[in-house]
């Protein structure tokens, strides 16, 4: 965990509901923990779907900020704290991805952006980075069983932001098959990763 | 194929995309829906959710850059100061609002989205406003520091002046001793004046008489001149010679007559010796036969020592 002079937080791992409840009573250290967990994450998925290293800090800003302002809407029973800040950043990248396709005249910066990235910010700790090295195994590893065209339609909905109809029409193929294989793809994705030994619940 | 789609068995076979967010609107209110009167598919969709969540991991991870977290916290403790009160009155986190009950008809949904949209703009707006009391704040919190750093010189200058003045009040006190002191010693050289004038003026007057006063002494060069009027009690004793005095002695000056001697005043001579002293007698100088000058404790004698210094007839 990161660095932390709180005795209530350091030297334990808390869990993202304990943190996230601890955001809704404003405690901002426990803010901190969540965006030395999850910032680095969410930095790498904005600047995979923006290639835009200036935009992807938006998102990662904005992301937290949201967090900060909806800690106490985050129903915990309803669902995991990650899916739902990855949504939170999903939908800003795709809106500023929609914003950007009506703006065809500005040219994105491209991930060239990266080599001109700031000092990065050194806080995230090797447990964060372990935990996220193994998530990320578990999933390209599940990822990569799937058939090609099943990967395919979870890339352009997830990463493109796009919907099954326009998916449809980008691939030229009947909505219906385009349904199949996101319904296929998803189930094959929860079997594998569940045979994987990942607990599909929030740590 | 949309009539397919709104079946209920088919609907619920779009839970995967739209854990995915990626379907289309009209797919996604049928499911939602659905979704209300369905516990089996909500926990579905519960564990596509996470499943969806493990996405990101895809990506490779980043760090973003330091500046990031400073603006983000920057940000978050500017928006605490500003509104710590409400935020500390917000509700727990138990208290978060229920799911919708009920069946939402479309434009029921389209009026919420709406309200969304509205109510995130108002959020950007507040977010705005919230920038610009931080910035404002930040302008009053550095005029005040301004204000208080002249506060802080003026004090310090005050405390200068307070302590030049303390010195100069020092200095005047002094030169108001010296003046005093300069006053005194002018009054002193005055009446010496004075009286050296009066006594010019008593031995030069016509009609003074003059009667020496010799040694009584072998070895004493002492000598003496009385100045006296004759029917006055006033007279003049210029003398010279004196020797000088132990500690504890003064001379004394002594009229004589037939009944015996009268005590006159004491003196002490200056270190040459030269001198003179005004003596009142108790009646006309002239009805006395002799004067003389002994050397006496201090504060006098009633009757003369035997150590006489000068003499002389009247």
């Amino acid at each position: 965990m990161a660095v932390s002079p709180d005795p209530d937080i350091e030297g334990e791992v808390l869990s993202d509901e304990n943190l996230i409840a601890r955001v809704a009573a404003g405690d901002t250290r426990a803010m901190e923990h969540l965006y030395t967990r999850y910032a680095r994450v969410v930095y790498g998925l904005a600047l995979k779907i923006l290639a835009n290293a200036e935009l992807a800090e938006d998102v990662v800003q904005e992301t937290f900020w949201r967090v900060w302002n909806r800690a106490t809407t985050f129903q915990a029973g309803s669902g995991a704290f990650a899916a739902w800040l990855f949504g939170i950043a999903r939908n800003l990248c795709i809106d500023e991805l929609r914003r950007q396709q009506s703006r065809p005249g500005r040219p994105g910066a491209g991930n060239d952006d990266l080599a001109l990235a700031a000092i990065p910010d050194i806080q995230a700790s090797l447990d964060e980075v372990a935990w996220e090295a193994e998530r990320r195994r578990l999933i390209t590893t599940a990822l990569s069983e799937l058939p090609a065209d099943q990967r395919q339609v979870i890339e352009l909905a997830y990463f493109g932001g796009l919907s099954q109809r326009e998916i449809a029409d980008h691939l030229n193929n009947p909505l219906g098959t385009v349904k199949t294989r996101v319904r296929l793809a998803l189930q094959k994705l929860k079997t594998l990763l569940q045979h994987q030994g990942i607990g599909l619940d929030d740590r | 194929m949309i009539a397919h789609d709104h079946d209920p068995s088919s609907a619920a076979s779009q839970i995967g995309a739209y854990a995915l967010g990626a379907l289309d609107l009209e797919d996604r209110l049928t499911l939602e829906a659905l979704l209300e009167r369905s516990p089996e598919l909500q926990e579905e969709l519960r564990q596509l959710r996470q499943v969806v969540a493990l996405l990101p991991y895809a990506a490779p991870p980043a760090t973003p850059p330091a500046h990031v977290r400073e603006r983000l916290f920057a940000r978050i403790a500017a928006a605490k100061a500003a509104s710590g009160a409400s935020r500390a009155a917000a509700p727990p986190v138990t208290a978060a609002p229920r799911p919708r009950s009920g069946w939402l008809m479309p434009g029921i949904i389209a009026v919420l989205a709406a309200l969304v949209i509205a109510l995130s703009l108002a959020t950007l707006s507040l977010s705005s406003s919230i920038a610009r009391l931080d910035a404002s704040n930040r302008e009053l919190v550095a005029a005040m520091e301004r204000l208080q750093q002249t506060v802080a010189e003026t004090q310090s200058r005050q405390e200068q002046l307070t302590a030049q003045l303390a010195a100069g009040q020092e200095q005047l006190d002094a030169l108001a001793t010296r003046v005093v002191v300069g006053e005194e010693r002018i009054a002193r050289l005055s009446a010496d004046l004075a009286r050296d004038d009066y006594v010019i003026s008593f031995i030069s007057a016509p009609g003074v008489a003059t009667r020496e006063l010799r040694s009584a002494r072998s070895g004493v060069v002492a000598r003496g001149e009385m100045y006296m009027y004759p029917g006055h009690s006033s007279a003049v004793v210029i003398f010279s010679g004196l020797p000088p005095l132990t500690p504890g002695q003064v001379y004394q000056f002594w009229f004589a007559d037939e009944t015996g001697q009268v005590a006159g005043k004491t003196f002490v001579a200056d270190p040459t010796g030269i001198g003179y002293i005004v003596v009142e007698a108790p009646r006309e100088v002239n009805a006395f036969r002799e004067v003389m000058i002994t050397v006496e404790p201090s504060g006098g004698s009633a009757t003369p020592s035997q150590n006489v210094i000068l003499e002389g007839a009247l």
